[in-house]
């Protein structure tokens, strides 16, 4: 088990640190898609499958692949242009920004240390349970949002569309 | 029992998806025709709609209503969406990319206005909600090489993001404090409990009504409504007027006469301050406009407030006022947009000015025009006129016990009268004005039968208003309000 947690720490850690000092941006992105997997992995040793599952549902599955298409629909992405100097003046303002939000999930963390003992477990989730409350509950409200899905990606087709024949 | 709730919904979203993959297999050439079949399909769907009974419970675990409410705003929205696809067909040759794909997103949002009708639970409330209001941030943007269509994509994409984030956070508190999304179980909850307890509560309401307002585009939500109307494509201009609002509508009665009833004395006053200040403002902010879109925009806003006026009210008398005034208002407001595609197609401009001596150059879109802008303002023996006045009776049945509507009919009455110059100028500039330009305007035969459908509607509803009336007094009765 520890094994295996450090593995997935070196590797999350490895993911994000490439995905911010990579110059290609599609780089950037598999590097962040790397740094997701870990976070999931993670989710996995912690016996949270669900959370897992969605973080990879989600944040691969979705997120990433949202921004690869942003990404692949905007020029300049090799980052040849613009600014070369990634740690700039400003990496300051980045620092004290992490050190806030680390300190804030400290602070809740410890804070939740003693009222998750506190609290009993509730049932565990399994994935077939949340199966059957999608397409039994809240099945309306499910295939709305595929509907929803399919016409957000028309939609963003149509208008990724124009602009490909506007740069001819 | 369950699929016999949806299936209209089923219908418009597999007519979409069919749609799609026709044309990404067998490349559609004549979008035209497409879209005169598409709308023939959706009227055929309406009338199927007439067939269908109303279920006495709600379904899909209390989610879902289709009750004789929900089926009047489900025909509305039919008939609507049939309607702007005729127009989609006369204007799609305006359209650079994606022709097909423009009339598959009308479809899709139809669809979630017909979930909408029926929503009895804030979570369906917001996947519909959003679905509709996805489909509106691609259509008002369709022709993106002209600036107005932009701006009137982007303004409506930051503010529909913004209304949709406070009504998802509104809810959030409601669910959070009352512990159900359901809009009976909620009335329930409030009932017992002492209302006015939770200030979150109010909150929460407060920040629902706000996403709402957007919808309808009643003040102090409305000031997307004139630049988006004039920039939007047509067709959706007038998707976003008779679809949009009265799903907007149809929602807010839901909420407020079901789930939020016991929190009456709270959000009461605030709605009757909005109908007010709406029908102050679009009434004045349409005197100066010289653009058609635009000043129906304003003219929208207005009327978000004479409707407001009805829900105010909150007796069966107004429900079904308000019932009554969508269905004539969904027949005028579609004739004018028909008219405005008919003759933009040909002059290409929206200004009042281009529609001066229309009534030469073709009588039937000046006469269309005309009698929309008439029942628009109220004029008898049109439709609006009976509509307009089922408003005000409503309001001073409620002003018997609470004089405060006194004034809301008094603001009304003083509405109306302003509106008419607004609505008497564009019929000025219809018949009593020339123009150098003397060459007819062709009238493809649909949009003939679209317009003397739409002018014997409003002038059929304005002398013989019964069966919309007892429809409309039939599906007020599911709030039991007295």
């Amino acid at each position: 088990m520890t094994t295996a947690f450090w593995i997935i720490t070196i590797v999350t850690l490895l993911g994000a640190l490439l995905a911010v000092t990579l110059r290609n941006l599609v780089h950037c992105v598999l590097s962040l898609i790397l740094f997701f997997l870990g976070i999931a992995g993670h989710y996995f040793l912690l016996r949270a499958d669900f959370f897992g599952t969605v973080q990879i549902l989600i944040y691969i599955g979705a997120v990433a692949v949202l921004i690869l298409f942003a990404i692949m629909l905007t020029r300049n992405v090799t980052g040849e242009e613009g600014p070369r100097e990634i740690l700039g003046m400003k990496w300051w303002s980045g620092a004290v920004i992490a050190a806030l939000v680390a300190g804030v999930l400290l602070h809740a963390v410890r804070r939740d240390a003693t009222a998750a003992v506190a609290s009993s477990a509730p049932k565990p989730l399994s994935v077939a349970d949340l199966g059957r409350a999608l397409v039994g509950d809240w099945v309306v409200p499910f295939e709305g949002m595929a509907v929803l899905l399919t016409a957000a990606l028309i939609g963003a087709v149509v208008i990724a569309l124009e602009e490909v024949q506007r740069r001819r | 029992m369950n699929w016999y709730a949806i299936q209209l919904e089923c219908l418009l979203a597999i007519l979409a998806v069919v749609v799609l993959l026709t044309d990404a297999f067998r490349p559609v050439r004549d979008a035209r025709r497409i879209g005169l079949i598409l709308s023939a399909l959706v009227g055929l769907t309406l009338l199927y709609s007439f067939t269908m009974q109303p279920l006495g419970e709600a379904v899909f675990q209390g989610m879902y209503r289709l009750d004789t409410l929900a089926l009047f705003f489900k025909r509305l929205f039919l008939l609507a969406t049939a309607f702007v696809l005729l127009m989609s067909a006369e204007f799609v040759e305006r359209i650079e990319a994606g022709r097909v794909e423009f009339y598959v997103l009308l479809l899709l949002c139809a669809t979630g206005m017909l979930v909408l009708a029926s929503a009895n639970d804030f979570i369906l409330m917001f996947v519909a909600l959003e679905l509709v209001t996805i489909c509106f941030f691609v259509l008002t943007s369709y022709l993106r090489r002209q600036v107005p269509s932009l701006e009137a994509g982007t303004k409506y994409l930051i503010l529909g993001a913004l209304s949709s984030g406070l009504t998802v956070y509104g809810i959030a508190y409601l669910l959070g404090i009352t512990g159900t999304a359901n809009f009976e179980k909620l009335r329930a909850v409030l009932t017992e409990a002492p209302v006015g307890e939770a200030t979150g509560l109010w909150f929460g309401m407060v920040l629902v009504l706000a996403g709402l307002g957007f919808k309808i585009a009643s003040v102090p939500f409305q000031v997307w409504a004139p630049d988006v109307y004039q920039g939007a494509p047509t067709p959706v201009t007038a998707m976003l007027a008779v679809g949009s609002k009265a799903a907007g509508f149809v929602l807010l009665m839901r909420v407020l006469m079901t789930g939020l009833l016991p929190l009456e004395p709270v959000w009461g006053p605030v709605v009757l301050g909005l109908a007010g200040a709406s029908l102050v403002y679009g009434n004045l902010g349409a005197l100066p406009q010289r653009d058609i879109k635009r000043l129906l925009g304003y003219s929208s806003i207005g009327h978000a407030g004479y409707v407001l006026m009805g829900v105010a009210a909150v007796n069966a008398l107004g429900v079904a006022a308000v019932l009554f005034y969508h269905g004539q208002y969904a027949f005028t407001t579609l004739c004018a947009f028909l008219a405005i595609v008919a003759v933009t197609r040909v002059t290409g401009r929206d200004d009042i000015a281009s529609f001066a001596g229309l009534h030469r150059r073709a009588p039937i879109l000046g006469l269309a025009l005309f009698l929309a802008m008439m029942s628009l303002a109220g004029v008898p023996p049109l439709s609006g006129f009976f509509g307009k006045f089922q408003l005000f009776a409503a309001v001073i049945d409620r002003a018997q016990m609470d004089a405060r509507y006194y004034w809301l009919a008094g603001i009304g009455a003083a509405a109306v009268v302003v509106s008419l110059y607004f609505y008497l100028n564009v019929g000025r500039a219809i018949y009593m004005q020339s123009s150098d330009r003397t060459d007819a305007i062709p009238v493809s035969w649909p949009v003939r039968v679209g317009l003397w459908i739409c002018m014997g509607a409003m002038i059929g509803l304005g002398v013989y208003q019964r069966p919309l009336v007892d429809a409309a007094l039939q599906a007020a009765r599911v709030f039991g309000l007295e």
